[in-house]
């Protein structure tokens, strides 16, 4: 090889690879043929041997041994109030942020607590025209069962409300999923007492039999040993339970109870079946079993135009198929990860300060090992060290409380949106435990890292020196304001997702003494045995539930606590079913048919005697009569704010409205107003929409949701017992959904939420003020010299408070300045739902933060001019 | 056990197996052994890794050149990981044969 060329590459090694081995290697290369490989070679040699060094050398440090991890276990002992502080602070964020991601996590991505789960797929009727999905009909299930042969253990499954008894006990409304027997052999879950359904309990002249579950066998069998065998009543008729299934299956939704599905009792046409759910047969993919599906679903289309013109053949999964949340919900949480992650960040943030705090104290510490010899990188490592432990702890405290508040949210989601799915459950994944320590990492790396950089940066010659002139060589700059002003916008920040709860909480009055009334909600069941067959239709069980409603009514006005009963689909202080109106004289909406202020209203049917029996009866015009209910007049009675908002305060007496829906009905689309009641239950932050209502008369059979409501004497609450028993008296088979006071039928679903935000903003804020609390003080403290030498040379203390305080009032200021535009960026939405209290919570928060920032200022500096100068050099000194 | 390529820092040491040997005889060595042509790079980089570790040493040198000599830590090394391999081979070959 070329002499000056072996010179040139042997300088790409680092100097001490090359003090060790220049020789010897030049002496090889000069006996090297000169090729591009063997030059190449070389090249590539230093390439590597410069990465070695740098690992090796300069990177060393950034090892930790036990002995970092003893002595930060030593440092979070001697200082247990930061201690406790922070792992609060990283145990909250790491706790939060695990929930937040679990739940996306089993929305997103949810698998199937089954064997071999992730086969079970569901067939979708899918109508391309109404771009809506139609359930199957009977023959839809025969025909895809005999079809299609990528598909095993093809199940249906019909889903009913009844009324289950248990023992003497009266009936209670639970839900009954009607299977094929083929069901549990799709799912091959065995019972785990009894058995499971057979194909001869399909057979018409089977004895009633139903398999119910681990729930239902605990908590109203009393975990009975012998609970198979015995009877219970579904809809008054006796139906033997033959097995119990283990704890958590509810396939295919969360079901309880199983009994055989008769297929011959329903319409072959009519589509009535919930699901149709199999499992892709071994060997064939997905995509085969979309292919087949296709291909049958456009067979019946020929073949049966009728129903199945636009329908396609959809193979989907089972969650997909139940459809538990609504579409953009899953991305909605995941979206919201990222905000517990910024959450996470500046809580970090937050203990980062109050590290570098601790870190500055022990300068003199950290020079002086320096000095003697330890590197920038074990200096780091130290710290960091100190930090990861204090993570450590912090996320396995934050992964255990996650687990509650993970069960508390399933609570509450539940609550709003009906049972949650057989596959959603409350334990924490491998993934989420593992994106928690992810977390802790990056919590250790923001706590540790950027304090431990900041701390052994500069030269440690310069900053010995300063630091022993007691002049303190650190001080909080830039990065910290930054991190103090985020944390102070973030305070000031978060009561602003309170005003929108807090806006959904405010009950509105109810216009009458709702306390002494108790409602629920009648339904029928369906006819059992051969009869069902013949119960299909839905205007004969309207009439059934009717004649029973009369029975049952007649019955409560006997009862000597009961002063009357009526009835409404919907009743007041419950949000209403809102639609577009216009008001015959009153320009329309440009045809616009959208609910807008003005143009909307409450379109409500109630009993003739409705406002009778709640005691707010016609204040202007005339009542509704039975006639108006039993011919369905177009005469309707409106409220208040009715005649204020859409009519605008002209006579409402024989004015006429209509949907803007029906406007090309012409004159039959209009309804006369003959009368007005007072406004009932209007909440006054539903928008203006929301608060004009029309009452129509409706016969029972004829509201379409038949609610009732008790007058009665005392706690409507006690009474909800006995109206079961009464109903169940008069027929087993007649439901009472949900009874319960009428004030509560405005229970917020979100108070979980509004707790959730309160418990997560108090500990925010809690932790942000301590956090700038301490920060702030030790600035100050830091001073303290500067102060002495200050009122030394005749500085007035009024002066000496100025100049502490402008650093924090301006970072303070700047925190609160970004905080408040954000604030009103995020609430300009709606800003006509939010109550001056709204703002006035948030103004409490950021005076809050004043106060806390000022009090930091004002302890250290009144100490400060408190000591004597000449003290306060010496000590210093 | 993982098995173990043939990395020069695994032919450097069956270089030395037999002797101690500087560079550039043991570049011919492998070659004569596998096939291998090492260059100077990737052979000073091995010999680099392998003084660190201590599975050879320095000897005396004789004017520029520096004889190698294995250690007994890298003749356990070396019987380890010519070991698997052989293992792996007399496994393949008698796939091979059945």
């Amino acid at each position: 090889m070329n002499a000056a060329m072996i010179r040139r590459l042997v300088r790409l090694y680092p100097r001490n690879w090359r003090d060790r081995y220049e020789d010897e290697f030049v002496a090889l290369l000069e006996q090297q043929p000169a090729t591009f490989r063997a030059y190449a070679d070389v090249a590539l040699g230093a390439v590597i041997a410069r990465c070695r060094a740098i690992g090796g050398a300069k990177f060393e440090g950034l090892r930790f041994s036990m002995l970092d991890l003893r002595l930060g276990g030593r440092m979070l002992v001697k200082h247990p109030a930061l201690t406790v502080i922070a792992t609060i602070a990283v145990a909250f964020a790491i706790g939060v942020g695990s929930v937040g991601f679990e739940i996306a996590r089993q929305a997103l991505w949810p698998t199937i607590p089954l064997p071999d789960g992730n086969r079970i797929v569901a067939l979708q009727n899918w109508n391309v025209a109404d771009n809506a999905s139609v359930p199957p009909s009977r023959r839809d299930y025969a025909l895809w069962r005999d079809g299609l042969n990528t598909i095993t253990d093809l199940s249906a499954v019909e889903v009913e409300e009844r009324s289950i008894a248990v023992g003497a006990g009266i009936g209670q409304p639970e839900t009954v999923a009607n299977v094929t027997a083929s069901t549990f052999a799709l799912t091959r879950v065995p019972a785990l007492m009894g058995r499971t359904l057979l194909d001869a309990d399909q057979r018409g002249d089977a004895p009633e039999v139903v398999v119910v579950g681990y729930d239902f066998w605990k908590n109203k069998l009393d975990a009975a040993a012998d609970a198979v065998g015995r009877v219970i009543r579904i809809s008054g008729t006796p139906v033997t339970i033959v097995g119990v299934m283990p704890r958590g299956y509810g396939f295919p939704q969360r079901n309880d109870l199983w009994r055989p599905l008769h297929l011959e009792r329903i319409p072959e046409t009519a589509p009535s079946l919930r699901y149709v759910i199999g499992r892709m047969a071994p060997g064939h993919s997905r995509d085969e079993t979309r292919a087949q599906a296709a291909a049958i679903g456009a067979r019946a289309a020929t073949m049966f135009p009728e129903t199945n013109k636009n329908v396609r053949l959809q193979v989907v999964s089972l969650p997909d198929a139940v459809g538990f949340w609504d579409d953009d919900v899953p991305w909605l949480l995941a979206s919201m990860n990222v905000f517990l992650v910024l959450l996470a960040a500046l809580l970090c943030g937050n203990v980062a300060m109050l590290l570098f705090a601790r870190a500055v104290s022990r300068e003199r510490e950290l020079l002086v090992r320096a000095a003697l010899g330890a590197s920038r990188a074990r200096l780091i490592m130290q710290l960091f060290a100190e930090a990861l432990l204090l993570c450590a702890v912090g996320a396995a405290v934050g992964l255990v409380v996650a687990r509650f508040v993970l069960a508390a949210t399933w609570t509450m989601i539940e609550g709003k949106g009906g049972p949650l799915p057989f596959w959603l459950n409350t334990s924490l994944s491998t993934t989420t435990i593992l994106y928690a320590f992810g977390l802790a990492l990056l919590a250790a790396a923001i706590a540790g890292f950027v304090p431990a950089i900041k701390v052994t940066s500069g030269g440690g010659d310069r900053r010995l020196r300063a630091a022993s002139s007691g002049g303190g060589g650190l001080q909080f700059g830039g990065v910290w304001t930054v991190v103090i002003v985020a944390q102070i916008a973030l305070t000031t920040m978060l009561p602003v997702p309170l005003i929108g709860v807090g806006a959904g909480t405010r009950k509105p009055p109810a216009g009458f003494p709702a306390e002494t009334f108790l409602t629920a909600t009648l339904a029928i069941d369906r006819f059992d045995g051969a009869a069902a067959s013949g119960d299909t239709v839905a205007a004969a069980r309207a009439m059934r539930l009717e004649t029973r409603y009369r029975a049952l009514a007649d019955r409560l006005r006997q009862e000597p606590g009961v002063l009357d009963v009526t009835y409404a689909d919907q009743m007041p202080l419950m949000r209403l079913q809102w639609y577009a109106i216009e008001a015959e004289g009153i320009p329309p909406n440009d045809g616009n048919d959208h609910c807008i202020p003005n143009y909307c209203a409450g379109i409500v049917s109630v009993d003739p005697r409705f406002f009778d029996v709640v005691g707010a009866p016609v204040i202007r015009g005339n009542a509704l009569t039975t006639s108006d209910a039993e011919q369905k007049t177009r005469a309707v009675l409106v409220n208040e704010f009715f005649v204020k908002r859409v009519l605008h305060g002209r006579n409402p007496i024989g004015a006429r409205m209509r949907l803007a829906s029906t406007r090309d009905r012409g004159a039959e689309s209009w309804y006369q107003i003959v009368g007005v009641v007072p406004d009932l239950g209007v909440s006054d932050n539903e928008g203006d929409w929301g608060r004009a209502s029309v009452y129509q008369a409706r016969l029972p059979r004829e509201t379409g949701t038949l609610r009732v409501a008790i007058h009665v004497r005392g706690d409507p609450q006690r009474f909800a017992t006995r109206l079961r028993e009464l109903a169940q008296a008069i027929d087993p088979a007649l439901r009472v959904i949900d009874p319960k006071p009428l004030p509560r039928v405005r229970e917020n679903p979100s108070s979980f939420w509004l707790e959730l935000l309160v418990t997560l903003t108090s500990v925010t804020l809690m932790l942000s003020l301590a956090g700038v609390y301490a920060v702030t003080a030790f600035a100050v403290a830091r001073r303290t010299r500067e102060i002495g030498v200050r009122v030394a040379l005749g500085a007035q203390p009024l002066h000496v408070l100025t100049i502490v305080f402008k650093r924090p009032l301006v970072q303070i200021a700047l925190g609160i300045g970004v905080g408040a535009m954000l604030s009103l960026a995020l609430a300009n939405n709606d800003l006509s739902d939010v109550h001056l209290d709204d703002f006035g919570r948030s103004a409490v928060f950021a005076l809050s933060t004043i106060l806390c920032c000022a009090l930091a200022c004002i302890v250290p500096t009144r100490r400060a001019l408190r000591i004597q100068p000449t003290d306060a050099l010496r000590n210093e000194g | 056990m993982t098995l173990p390529v043939l990395s020069p820092p695994l032919l450097v040491l069956a270089s030395l197996a037999d002797g101690p040997k500087h560079g550039y005889a043991m570049i011919e060595d492998i070659k004569r052994m596998t096939g291998v042509t090492l260059g100077a790079g990737t052979l000073y980089g091995a010999i680099a890794r392998l003084e660190e570790s201590g599975l050879i040493q320095p000897l005396r040198p004789s004017e520029r050149r520096q004889p190698y000599r294995i250690t007994a830590a890298g003749n356990r090394e070396l019987r380890d990981k010519a070991g698997a391999t052989a293992s792996f081979a007399g496994a393949a070959l008698r796939k091979l044969e059945a």
